[in-house]
């Protein structure tokens, strides 16, 4: 993209710039931002494979045995494996929201992860047959397919704004 | 509550492409040499160039990473903000923002 104001100036060092360089310049980083955003697909198969490793954090508990331990184990290991591919595989590396929506709908997903494998805990604890549990792992996984698609179209909005000049 | 940021002008992120590279890292937390290259459509010298500058006054941070994904075991270099760089950055564009409202500039 085209600058009003030359490579060479800048570089020697001169800071005097008028109010429609200044502005010139702020608006090729919202345009950049825009850009930015637009390289950020979130392949298809990526909502669900989190949904599973999610789902997995949530039907645990109920499992027999060492099996909860080694379930929530796998999924620890799962998420930076399925993060760090993503981010090799588009250039990109974002860990946490750009902004207070992405924030909000993350909060969102926290929380019926919690309430899920809590669910999941007090079918164990009061002796319910281990199938109750694939209710609230059924639930998680959904609501991370859901807002998870949501979050990254929030994600996208707000690094269009955050790449600019906007606070 | 953030505290807007002192207006203060670095000469170091002025010129207009290190300003635009800085601009793609201010919202994420890294992006790959190639993503900046293509989003900038300038070349590998140019934006090496630019880098180094940035790097040398401490402004980003570049980490080598090998790549399963190429065959011919080139590596990714990741490029990010340092907190320093992004204090500046915060600085610069509240500068910018003074002079295209027409306030003096810092």
């Amino acid at each position: 993209m085209a600058n009003d104001f030359g490579e060479d100036a800048a570089d020697a060092g001169s800071p005097a710039m008028t109010q429609a360089e200044a502005r010139a310049a702020l608006g090729s980083l919202d345009a950049d931002g825009t850009a930015l955003a637009a390289r950020i697909v979130t392949p298809w198969w990526y909502h669900p494979a989190l949904g599973v490793i999610t789902a997995v954090f949530a039907g645990a508990h109920a499992l027999p045995g060492a099996w909860p331990v080694m379930a929530i184990a796998i999924g620890i290991v799962a998420i930076p494996v399925l993060t760090t591919t993503y981010s090799r595989r588009y250039g990109v590396a974002v860990s946490k929201p750009a902004g207070p929506r992405g924030r909000r709908l993350m909060l969102a997903l926290l929380a019926v992860v919690v309430a899920a494998m809590l669910s999941s805990l007090a079918f164990k604890l009061l002796g319910l047959e281990p199938w109750w549990a694939s209710i609230p792992a059924a639930i998680t996984f959904a609501a991370t397919v859901a807002l998870g698609r949501r979050y990254d179209a929030a994600l996208r909005d707000e690094i269009a704004s955050r790449s600019g000049a906007r606070p | 509550m953030t505290v807007a940021p002192e207006p203060s002008f670095s000469e170091v992120i002025h010129a207009p492409l290190r300003l635009r590279i800085c601009g793609l890292l201010r919202a994420v937390d890294e992006l790959d040499f190639a993503v900046i290259r293509d989003a900038l459509a300038i070349d590998d010298a140019k934006l090496s160039k630019h880098l180094k500058i940035l790097s040398d006054a401490g402004f980003v941070a570049l980490r080598k990473e090998s790549s399963p994904q190429r065959v011919d075991a080139r590596r990714l270099t990741w490029v990010a903000l340092t907190a320093a760089g992004s204090a500046a950055l915060e600085a610069h564009l509240a500068a910018l923002a003074d002079i295209a409202n027409g306030s003096p500039a810092s």
